[in-house]
């Protein structure tokens, strides 16, 4: 009869020092010099991260961990800065202060889109100055974005004076926008990720009595349409987003402050919890390795969320 | 044993906490800087070396509820437009 190593090749291996974590996520292995058993796994959390210079709240931001970029806040702030991994450094302010809008793209090529009251308004950024552009059909606040300068997404939202969301989708081309497919149900204050055919919106407010009432849902845009996904752990509104369509992240909101959630394309898990509850702040970044910046109360604070790979001792306790 | 410890502390930014510190101890950010840490020796040493000031739990809940009813009064003063579409903030428990 075969024997376990004929048929799968290799005992444990015995080494002298630790496989690197990166390398060992899943292996076992016998570390000769500390005559213990060892392996990497994956584990994820938040941390500090370095103070932005200006206190705000509904500001809008976009970019990655370590190239981040955010802008805007209040009903009229119009200070940018920029995130190297470490703090944050003023550059070139909006042209139209305001917050409560989206942004989308990278540190270098960025776009703000709506904004305080129902704003149309559309800037894009070059890495140091804000540049008017095309705006929206629909002007409002509280939407989601997703994509890049050159091919953008903008949806939901709500215009005062109503009280319900909006259903209006438009499709940005770096110059002017056109309509997509209608968001339903209608939305505002959700959290969007990912590119403009492979979009995503989390959770958000529908119209509801005395207030607006947050919601679960999951929708899948693919570039024409939006189609249901796998439904939240629990509802939530103003809540920020990071990651694609198939690998997501959401955290902070207004109704569960410091819960995170990760999404695979189908659906959710819970990750590691904020150390803070955050509401109306900005959020972007990869599934593995996304920002939180500011909260209501206007606040300097910012937290990153990190996922990796460490090597750990194996235990019988 | 209680199981929290309460402090303020000011966050200094990065590495006022690190993955490591989450790993190794409860820890919860609350309005007024108030810092709620797991009582163990990690969670004391962390308040110490960010040179936080213990406060009792009733001591912590004050601070926070104060800050808390400044931010319903900014709300309270906000149009009915604004007031619509963002909650009121609600009070905070601390654990």
């Amino acid at each position: 009869m075969a024997t376990y190593k004929e048929i799968f090749g290799k005992k444990i291996q015995s080494l002298a020092s630790d496989i690197p974590a990166a390398q060992g996520e899943g292996q076992i292995w016998y570390n000769e010099t500390s005559d213990t058993f060892k392996t990497s796994v994956l584990s994820s959390a938040w941390a500090s991260g370095g103070a932005l210079n200006t206190a705000r709240h509904n500001l809008s931001g976009t970019g990655t961990q370590t190239l981040g970029l955010v802008f805007g806040g209040g009903t009229t702030n119009s200070e940018t800065e920029e995130y190297n991994g470490t703090s944050w450094t003023e550059s070139g302010d909006l042209n139209t202060g305001r917050g409560s809008g989206t942004g989308f793209g990278i540190q270098t090529a960025a776009v703000m889109a709506g904004g305080h009251d129902a704003q149309t308004t559309t800037e894009e950024y070059d890495g140091s100055t804000w540049t008017a552009s095309g705006v929206l059909s629909t002007g409002r606040r509280y939407l989601a974005g997703a994509g890049t300068q050159t091919a953008g997404l903008g949806f939901g939202g709500y215009a005062p004076p109503s009280s319900s969301g909006l259903d209006a989708t438009e499709e940005y081309n770096g110059s002017s926008w056109t309509a997509g497919g209608a968001l339903s149900p209608t939305t505002f204050a959700s959290a969007g990720c990912g590119t403009q055919t492979a979009a995503l919106k989390m959770g958000g407010a529908g119209a509801g009595s005395p207030g607006p009432t947050a919601g679960t849902d999951t929708q899948e845009y693919d570039g024409s349409s939006w189609s249901t996904g796998g439904a939240m752990l629990a509802a939530n509104k103003s809540n920020q987003g990071a990651g694609i369509q198939t690998a997501a992240l959401t955290f902070g909101g207004n109704t569960t402050g410091t819960q995170t959630l990760g999404y695979d394309g189908s659906s959710w898990s819970t990750k590691p919890s904020l150390s803070t509850g955050r509401t109306y702040f900005a959020g972007f970044g990869t599934q593995i390795a996304a920002l939180a910046c500011a909260n209501n109360p206007p606040a300097t604070t910012v937290e990153e969320f990190t996922t990796a790979a460490a090597v750990k001792t194996v235990t019988t306790s | 044993m209680a199981l929290f410890i309460y402090g303020t502390a000011t966050n200094t930014g990065k590495g006022f906490f690190t993955v490591e510190d989450r790993r190794a101890f409860f820890l919860g950010g609350y309005p007024a800087e108030v810092w709620v840490v797991g009582n163990n020796e990690k969670g004391a040493l962390w308040l110490a070396e960010k040179n936080g000031v213990e406060k009792t739990k009733a001591e912590a809940q004050a601070l926070v509820t104060a800050e808390v009813e400044a931010a319903q009064a900014a709300w309270d003063a906000l149009s009915e437009a604004d007031r619509l579409v963002r909650d009121r903030p609600g009070p905070i428990t601390l654990p």
